[in-house]
């Protein structure tokens, strides 16, 4: 019986941010911090003519401006995880071409927030606007081309089966399409990042930052440093998804602190957070079904993905994509294209998902669509296809299906849910019910090492330090990490203090992405916990003269002698310490070997009213195949924020941008994300009881995988409302629902 | 000017235009309160004033003279929190924090003026927040787990 491992034990730090009493950078003044602002382009595509910073050089309060003419022109790509990554790198700091809305064309480093901002608007700046590509299929027809090379990124084609053979051999031949949106992180905490260039040449970065050894990376290039000079120091989190990944003001920062020589802050706005950093991945998504006495054969998946002006981390959403893609149903053959090409958009980069969203939501409206022609029950159809768990994996032998439950999700879902395809109406309403099925994995194995390391301390008093570069983005990582070791040292999880990332003091880690802080960071905390308490043992024995298995180790004590002698660990560590000139620590790395599936099948009812087409979700049910919860409450938040962001993506969330490529809604006025009164009051997440063999504890990872299926269900639903429509594009707004009936009548 | 803030009375120096969210961060130190979009639409921003929940970032300090305003600081410390604070802790109302002080200082006006609301009356009080962790459900059960724990203590 675990004492720790599957309780809903209260967040880390839960009553100091409830309080206000935790500090996020923002809220921190270094000495001598001046404040930096970001002037951005009005425009998508084009050339800087000529750039005149002498009058804001100038202004009063000014310490430093920074241009494309003052600063590093190294080529980089800001998302590469491994010095020896040779990703397609098309960043620089600033550059003469000019190929987003919002690209940053100068910066001014003040002692003050309002000198900064006065000296910005004294910046002369001549540009030549040329025609932006936007679209995803113009940009592969390289017709406009934003670099001189060409639009096309490195390309990813999975196939299993004969896919040509398929659909020559198919009755019928069933093809869907789907536009999916950008998409706006709302982390409610605006990037922010101080950056000290100190005066012996060593750069200091602090930032809410999901993978400091990454940003240690992109630095490091760009200032052509050694990495024994740069030092990444990880700040609170408000909120991440995905976006605080990688280095996109950081090096900004730094430029303008390495001539000025004192610290500056930026904090982007709110605005800036929406074209300034990057949205979810846009992208247009060609199905075509193969069906053959009334089942399919084949299944063929093109996508075009948008990358924006540069590549970041875009080609390897696809073979992510891929990886999930052949781990839920099981067709005798399938192929999944992807070609990732630059636009003139805003940036695009990984949010909460890294490409699973579209992709299964454009699945799953295939596997409506065939079933509706077929005339089969919706749920009962996908269990047709869905894997059984521990089948194998037709793409790899490493990456395992394992203990893949989503047969039993769906079927959990769909009493919770009391399935019914029988539509209704009334005279005000048409309701449909849908479904939805997804996956996300547990880390970034087997296609990238995947590596953390932990150090664990014990201190004098018997309290613990653990040092980790994993991140706990808000959700609870730390908490799950301290359950895991005060599980295994029998202690309370308080006892654990967590020190956060911090390239000089934490021990290597990958970045807390793709879902790996359970599964790896997990895995990694039983690995140095265990250590640790074989290091006790060893000592305790010698205390006490008698073998380990004669020991009990219970709340931070060792009883011996059939629990008539005990020492607290404390003076155990005194004793160690005194006696035997040793410090009581362990370090340990873990390196994930496989990958798993996290599984969910989400259920949606909606209604649409008949004269404004509003559309409403009014029940939800969410069942989720995490293995084992670590912490069940924690694992129910994923899914309720996992919920929140999927309705937006499925029904509201979009940053729209016009012809000329300038966005028509950066702010939270009119980017419309759910607010409380609008979420389903009638929602239910369920974890199921499950066990995941390489898991720790046999747990795996929610985050991502909460978001999954979600826009999938709603969609579902809201074409069983309205007699099978093909829904083509994501958000379905109400203006986009007016038109598709208009043309389907 | 003076400015009454979480029952102290500061002398604080106007700057022009000068919004009361840049007044309590950067004057008074008050850093509980968060910036987070700077046109009144998410709510992390918000504070008491005069007993109900406004966005700071819109309103500028010299209209402040005179009025009663409250901070997430002057409802609660981590040494004596409100009900409010503790009741979201056990509910699971809190991921990563940053919209919290915000939901704290909305759900302490709605409190304070309807001690037992409907559910339904908590999600309008929380209309106005944005949160992108939590999906607002563990938001909306802290605040009524607090309702509940303080008409107990009646």
């Amino acid at each position: 019986m675990n004492k720790w491992v599957g309780k809903s034990i209260p967040l880390n730090s839960g009553l100091h941010k409830a309080t206000g009493e935790v500090m996020y950078l923002d809220d921190i003044e270094f000495p001598g911090m001046l404040t930096g602002k970001i002037l951005r382009s009005e425009i998508a595509f084009g050339k800087i003519l000529r750039i005149d910073t002498s009058k804001a050089l100038a202004m009063p309060g000014v310490k430093a401006v920074v241009t494309h003419e003052n600063t590093s022109p190294v080529l980089y790509n800001g998302l590469v995880r491994s010095i020896n990554d040779d990703w397609p790198a098309q960043e620089t700091i600033f550059n003469e071409i000019i190929r987003q809305y919002g690209q940053p064309i100068a910066a001014v480093a003040a002692e003050t927030e309002k000198q900064a901002v006065a000296a910005l608007k004294q910046i002369v700046v001549e540009v030549e606007e040329w025609d932006p590509v936007l679209d995803l299929e113009e940009a592969y027809s390289n017709k406009i081309k934003v670099y001189e090379e060409g639009n096309r990124l490195p390309e990813t084609v999975k196939e299993v089966g004969d896919i040509e053979q398929a659909l020559a051999d198919a009755d019928e031949i069933i093809r869907t399409r789907l536009d999916t949106p950008m998409v706006h992180h709302m982390a409610i905490e605006p990037h922010v990042c101080v950056a000290d260039w100190d005066k012996e040449d060593k750069l200091t970065v602090y930032v809410p930052h999901q993978g400091v050894f990454g940003a240690q990376i992109g630095l490091a290039k760009i200032f052509n440093k050694p990495y024994s000079d740069i030092r990444v120091v990880h700040s609170l989190m408000g909120g991440a998804f995905g976006v605080k990944v990688g280095i996109i003001i950081e090096p900004i920062c730094a430029e303008l602190s390495k001539q000025a020589r004192r610290p500056v802050k930026i904090r982007l706005t709110r605005k800036e957070c929406m074209v300034g950093t990057w949205t979810r991945h846009s992208a247009r998504l060609y199905l075509e079904a193969a069906i053959k006495n009334g089942e399919i054969i084949g299944m063929n998946i093109r996508e075009y993905l948008n990358a924006g002006p540069t590549c970041g981390g875009t080609h390897f959403i696809p073979v992510a994509q891929s990886a999930k893609l052949f781990k839920l149903y099981g067709f005798p053959a399938m192929k999944f294209y992807a070609s990732p090409v630059n636009t003139n958009t805003v940036q695009q980069g990984a949010m909460r998902g890294f490409g699973s969203p579209k992709l299964f939501t454009s699945l799953e409206i295939m596997m409506d669509q065939v079933a509706r022609k077929l005339g089969v029950d919706r749920v009962e159809f996908r269990q047709r296809y869905l894997l059984n768990p521990y089948d194998p994996n037709p793409l790899s032998e490493i990456d395992l299906i394992s203990n893949a439950r989503s047969k039993d999700c769906l079927q959990k879902g769909k009493e919770l849910f009391g399935w019914d395809e029988k539509r209704e109406e009334d005279e005000t309403y048409w309701y449909g019910n849908g479904v939805g099925m997804g996956l996300h994995g547990n880390g970034v194995a087997p296609h990238a090492p995947d590596i953390t390391g932990m150090t664990l301390k014990l201190n004098e008093d018997g309290s613990y330090n653990l040092a980790t570069a994993i991140c706990d983005h808000g959700g609870g990582s730390y908490t799950v990490i301290a359950q895991i070791i005060a599980e295994i040292l029998s202690i309370s999880p308080d006892s654990i203090r967590i020190k956060k990332p911090d390239t000089e003091n934490t021990p290597y880690d990958l970045g807390a992405y793709g879902s790996r802080n359970t599964w790896v960071g997990g895995n990694c905390a039983i690995e140095v916990a265990t250590v640790m308490k074989e290091k006790l043992f060893h000592y305790a024995s010698q205390y006490f003269g008698c073998s380990d298995s004669e020991l009990l180790l219970e709340d931070n004590t060792f009883y011996a002698h059939d629990r008539k002698e005990s020492v607290s660990v404390r003076d155990l560590n005194n004793y160690v310490l005194y006696t035997f000139k040793e410090k009581l620590i362990a370090t340990e790395y873990f390196s994930s070997k496989h990958n798993a599936g996290s599984y969910g099948a989400h259920f949606a009812k909606v209604r649409i009213h008949k004269e404004t087409k509003k559309i409403e979700v009014i029940k939800y049910v969410a069942v989720a195949d995490v293995g084992t919860a670590i912490n069940p409450k924690l694992v129910e938040g994923q899914l309720q924020g996992g919920i929140q962001m999927g309705l937006g993506y499925a029904l509201s969330e979009e940053l729209l941008l016009n012809e000329r490529g300038k966005p028509l809604n950066a702010n939270l006025k009119k980017y419309h994300a759910f607010h409380a009164d609008e979420m389903p009051d009638d929602l239910t997440v369920h974890i199921l009881d499950s066990h995941e063999d390489y898991g720790p504890y046999g747990g795996k990872s929610i985050g991502e995988a909460a978001t999954v299926p979600v826009a999938a269900a709603v969609v579902s639903a809201i074409s069983h409302a309205l007699d099978g429509l093909l829904i083509e594009r994501i958000p379905v707004t109400s203006s986009y629902l007016e038109k598709s009936l208009a043309n389907h009548q | 000017m003076k400015l009454k803030v979480n029952d102290k009375v500061y002398d604080v120096i106007l700057e022009e235009k000068e919004t009361l969210l840049n007044m309590l961060r950067n004057q008074l130190k008050l850093t509980g309160t968060k910036y987070g979009c700077g046109t009144g639409d998410c709510g992390a921003c918000k504070v008491l004033i005069d007993g109900m929940a406004k966005n700071s970032c819109m309103i500028m300090a010299k209209d402040c003279e005179n009025k009663e305003i409250v901070t997430v600081e002057g409802i609660g410390t981590a040494e004596h929190p409100h009900e409010i604070q503790t009741a979201f802790v056990d509910a699971g109302a809190i991921q990563c924090g940053f919209c919290t002080p915000g939901m704290v200082v909305s759900a302490k006006a709605l409190l304070d003026s309807n001690s037992k609301p409907s559910r339904d009356e908590i999600r309008q009080a929380l209309k106005n927040n944005l949160c992108r962790c939590t999906g607002y459900t563990k938001i909306i059960d802290g605040v009524a787990l607090a309702a509940e724990r303080m008409n107990d203590h009646e």
